[in-house]
């Protein structure tokens, strides 16, 4: 079966001569649908990178990057543009939905951009709305929802339509305890349903909702393994990750 | 959770859908932040409401119809010694033509006037005379009692509406106050064309369409008409000025939306990131400038025609005639409409362009990007300078092309060395107190904004200081105007006839003429009187007058084809040797052979009434022509008089004084020429120079003010986060007010030396064979330029800081 993300040596070097940054050096990573993985690891450890890597938002200095099997390098940024539209899906820590468009607009944004008659594409953003249990919400605007809701639609924005691999870079890192465990509950549920998922964080407790995951320090990945058992035992009384 | 795409259009792009998308963001973006864009929006608001009002104003500024002829492409003068013989030549032109308008026309003598008073039968409406005739008082009088009489011939007369006017010795009770709508000027006692005296011409209005006239025996005169083109070179020159008009506005708005795309540009990378193309991310602060546009175009077309009707009632007693105010040339409008929201998407599209092109991360960090390397716009400024100065020394300030070029690209040249000059003030304030070195690094980190903002001041002064250039030209050259300081022109012609329409005068009027000419001249120190003769075709019969209804003579004119099939006529004066020394010619060095002597690079013609064909190139010598307009710069030879079997007749006479003439003794001339009936032309006043001198420069200050403060306010605006730091840090007001003082000097400086700069550099190529002009430029106006605009931006930015930040570092939630 196919990776839904496959990275090879990535390299990510910015700047070059006394001044270079090497943010990622020699980096593999490999996640199938279904999966999902956390990367951890300290501030200005190269989480961040690897994720906008991942996503087609930068280019990796050196080494491969392919999306459900289709390499990235030599795309056009059109390309690049409809890849993200159309297979990826991001989450951000706290800044995820446009100001001046309702809950359901937000959603069917990325339709929109792919070409989908604006009629159609929001009745699919009130489906997914009504899947996240946010439809009495459809018509609020960003400011008018709570940082639980909002990541909640970016998480179903980031889903719509087709797209099969979700990048978040640190998505409960603005929430509460209860707020940012129904986020992950909601990621956990999409990787159920077929989706691969990476998660950023340098939080050991939500690193414990993943199935993998990959150590990142000072931009080489040291370690690749399960989640350590003990953050189960930090989860609220009676929730545990579904695995 | 994945729900499945509905059906998409199979476009890379995205198509319809995708850009109805971002139009939409940016409308409700538009609407939750209209605060951020008042400032462009009134600034573009206000250029548009001037340029309607005002294009609207220009577009009126010639009268509806010619106020002579009315609508007509031809008016035939016709005798009207003989009554039967003129009404049957009315009845020859009315079959020959169809419809046709009549106005008669009897000269009363008046007590006290030197110039008769026009007694006019003339019916309202008409086919082409509509527009020559209204009564806006009282009613049209009818019957052989009735009269109206215009505004002025009242004031003249000391009558009013209800009195009596007997000039013609038939008393009339004044029944209506009339008016020529197309001429507030043309004075006139109106009769009903049944109840008036006996014309003594008759003016008759038809349209030719080219076909040959019928045969006429008492018609003095004919004149036609063209196809009128000033509307549309009105059109053209609304356009222009709008458009420099709101290029300066653009510049502006331009840093505006540099502003706001600098604001939203944590959101516009959001957009990227999940999946918005560069040309989507683009059309979003593009759709921003175009919605701006749309909305200042709408509200400031509706305030420049609520203000129209306002401006028409001021307008009318200046350009002299009436104004329809429901007559709006809306093709002006809706171009200067289009023109705004075009103007307004241009000024956004260059931020559009800036933003879309940051790397995505960069974009979502809300970092702003490396300022680029200003070596490129150097360079460009230095190739627009050597480009504009060569075509403007080049033109000779005669080339329009040339010139239009030359000016282009020195404009653009200016506009390119913005941002090397911003990066240059910068590094010169490197080592200035904390507020205004971080003013003046953040006008250089900011290039995009700050470098359109001092292009709009730069380009709003350097305009000003051109036509003051200009203008100090025009006032102070020698040789230049109508006529020298020291000349005086009297003319038999009247006012309003063409100069070749001499009065037929008996030898002892003239000598009555010359005496009071004498008189004139003996006022002056050092006189010389020079007479000048015209000379006519003595087997042409006499014309009438059309303003005065007097006997003329139509002296010989000559000539020349101006391109679109009609001439530029001119009088031809007889050869005196001292004309032609006057017109720069040796008298010795003329030919015996040669008919004409003339200034004119044009091939000339001559025409003659009693000939059956004009003559083409007569034997004509060139001569450098006299240095003033209002002097004889044709004249006909006593050789070519004779050959051509034409008369002398005396037309005028040329006064000299041995030093500049003083306001009393041009008064003095003017008493007596209006008691003798004569004309006379001196020096234009030079009041009209000033005038556009002193209105250049301050609507060229109040304008690159009203730019700086906005740019400023912008600036500041964007940086208050800046000055929220500063102020926990310990900076109290002087701080916030040295740093927004910093600013606006900052940017004024800039603007001043590049606008004058440019501008000095483009005239002084222009002018590059009369360097001395700049020598006659009053020291004022460098001051005001150089120095206090400058100060002035400094003061008031000191004076209008120092708030609190937290009023003005107020942001959108993100």
């Amino acid at each position: 079966m196919t990776p839904v993300l496959e990275l090879r040596a990535v390299t990510k070097v910015y700047g070059s001569g006394a001044v270079a940054v090497h943010a990622l050096t020699g980096v593999d990573l490999s996640v199938d649908a279904g999966e999902m993985v956390a990367v951890m690891g300290p501030s200005g450890s190269g989480k961040s990178t690897l994720l906008t890597i991942a996503g087609s938002l930068e280019q990796p200095t050196t080494g491969d990057v392919l999306v459900e099997g289709t390499p990235l390098a030599g795309m056009s940024p059109a390309d690049r543009a409809r890849l993200r539209r159309r297979h990826v899906g991001f989450v951000f820590q706290d800044f995820n939905l446009l100001p001046g468009l309702t809950a359901t607009e937000n959603l069917a944004l990325p339709l929109e951009l792919d070409g989908v008659r604006a009629r159609a594409a929001a009745a699919a953003a009130r489906r997914a709305l009504a899947d996240l249990g946010l439809a009495d919400r459809a018509g609020a605007y960003p400011d008018e929802l709570s940082g639980g809701q909002r990541q909640r639609i970016a998480i179903g924005r980031a889903l719509v339509g087709e797209r099969r691999l979700l990048l978040a870079d640190e998505p409960s890192g603005a929430l509460d305890t209860q707020a940012g465990e129904s986020v992950m509950r909601l990621l956990r549920n999409a990787c159920k349903r077929g989706a691969a998922a990476v998660l950023a964080t340098h939080d050991a407790q939500l690193a414990a909702w993943a199935d993998r995951v990959l150590f990142v320090r000072d931009g080489v990945a040291v370690d690749q393994s399960r989640p350590p058992a003990g953050p189960e035992s930090l989860l609220a009384p009676g929730t545990e990750p579904p695995r | 959770m994945t729900v499945a795409a509905p059906p998409r259009v199979a476009r890379a792009e995205g198509g319809l859908p995708a850009r109805r998308a971002m139009v939409r963001w940016a409308w409700r973006m538009l609407r939750r932040e209209w605060r951020s864009q008042l400032l462009v929006t009134l600034l573009l608001l206000v250029a548009v409401a001037v340029a309607v009002c005002g294009g609207t104003a220009l577009y009126h500024a010639p009268p509806p119809a010619d106020p002579t002829l009315g609508t007509a492409r031809d008016v035939w003068v016709l005798n009207g010694q003989d009554p039967p013989a003129m009404a049957a030549d009315i009845a020859a032109l009315r079959r020959a033509y169809g419809t046709v308008d009549l106005i008669g026309h009897t000269p009363q003598r008046a007590p006290g006037l030197a110039r008769p008073v026009d007694y006019r039968a003339q019916p309202l409406g008409g086919t082409h005379t509509r527009h020559l005739l209204a009564v806006h008082r009282g009613r049209y009088p009818t019957g052989a009692t009735e009269a109206a009489v215009t505004t002025g011939t009242a004031g003249l007369l000391g009558v009013r509406l209800g009195g009596s006017i007997a000039l013609d010795g038939h008393p009339r009770r004044i029944v209506g106050i009339a008016e020529n709508p197309s001429d507030l000027t043309d004075d006139f006692v109106l009769v009903a064309p049944a109840g008036g005296p006996p014309p003594r011409s008759m003016s008759v209005f038809a349209d030719r369409h080219g076909r040959e006239d019928p045969r006429l025996v008492t018609v003095s005169q004919r004149l036609g008409q063209g196809d009128n083109t000033d509307q549309v070179v009105i059109t053209a020159l609304v356009l222009a000025a709008t458009t420099v008009l709101l290029l300066l506005v653009a510049f502006v708005a331009a840093a505006g939306f540099a502003v706001l795309a600098r604001r939203r540009l944590r959101q516009l990378g959001m957009l990227a990131a999940i999946g918005a193309t560069a040309r989507q991310v683009r059309l979003v602060v593009t759709a921003t400038g175009l919605l701006v546009g749309t909305v200042a175009a709408g509200a400031g077309t509706t305030l420049g025609l609520l203000l129209w009707p306002l401006a028409a009632g001021r307008l009318e007693p200046t350009i002299g005639h009436r104004i329809d105010r429901f007559d709006i040339p809306w093709h002006l409008i809706a171009a200067v409409v289009v023109l705004a929201m075009a103007m307004a998407a241009a000024a956004a599209w260059w931020p559009a362009r800036a933003v879309s092109r940051l790397p995505v991360t960069l974009a979502l960090s809300g970092r702003p990007p490396e300022p680029r390397s200003t070596h490129r716009p150097a360079a460009l400024a230095v190739f627009g300078l050597a480009v504009g100065l060569g075509c403007l020394a080049a033109s000779d300030r005669r080339n329009p092309i040339l010139i239009v070029v030359g000016t282009v690209a020195t404009a653009l040249a200016i506009l390119f060395a913005g941002p090397p000059a911003i990066r240059l003030l910068a590094a010169a304030g490197a080592r200035t107190p904390v507020a205004a070195r971080l003013a003046l690094r953040d006008l250089a980190r900011h290039p995009a904004r700050s470098g359109a903002a001092v292009a709009a001041i730069s380009l709003a002064l350097g305009i000003p200081v051109a036509a003051v250039v200009v203008a100090t030209a025009a006032q102070t050259t020698a040789a230049t105007g109508n006529l020298s300081d020291r000349q005086v022109l009297v003319r038999l012609s009247q006012p309003g006839d063409p100069a070749a329409l001499v009065p037929i005068s008996s030898a002892t009027r003239l000598r009555e003429l010359a005496g009071r000419v004498g008189e004139m001249a003996a006022a002056l120190p050092a006189p010389t009187v020079l007479p000048l003769d015209m000379a006519y075709d003595p087997a042409a019969p006499p014309e009438l007058s059309a303003t005065t209804g007097q006997p003329v003579r139509h002296a010989e004119e000559l000539g020349s084809a101006r391109g679109d099939g009609e001439f530029a006529v001119s009088p031809a004066y007889l050869a005196s040797p001292e004309l032609l020394r006057l017109a720069g010619a040796d008298p010795a060095a003329i030919g015996r052979s040669v008919d004409v002597v003339t200034g004119r690079a044009q091939s000339l013609v001559m025409f003659a009434p009693s000939r059956s064909r004009d003559i083409e190139h007569p034997p004509t010598t060139r001569i450098p022509g006299p240095r003033y307009t209002s002097l004889p710069d044709t004249l006909l030879t006593a050789g070519g008089v004779s050959r051509h079997h034409l008369v002398a007749v005396r037309a005028g006479w040329l006064i000299q004084s041995g030093q500049q003439l003083t306001g009393p003794q041009l008064a003095t001339a003017r008493r007596i020429a209006a008691q003798a009936g004569l004309t006379i032309e001196s020096r234009d006043s030079q009041a009209v120079v000033r005038t556009v001198r002193a209105s250049a420069t301050a609507g060229g200050l109040v304008l690159a003010l009203a730019v700086l403060a906005m740019a400023v306010g912008l600036i500041r605006s964007e940086g208050a986060a800046d000055l929220r730091t500063l102020t926990a840090t310990g900076a109290d007001a002087g701080i916030r007010r040295t740093l927004t003082a910093a600013t606006a000097g900052g940017l004024a400086l800039l603007g001043v030396v590049l606008g004058t700069l440019g501008a000095g550099l483009g005239l002084a190529a222009a002018y590059r064979n009369d360097l001395a002009v700049f020598g006659h430029v009053p020291a004022i106006y460098p001051l005001i330029f150089l120095v206090g605009v400058p100060s002035a931006a400094t003061a008031a930015g000191w004076l209008l800081a120092g708030r609190e930040p937290a009023t003005i570092a107020r942001r959108m939630p993100p």
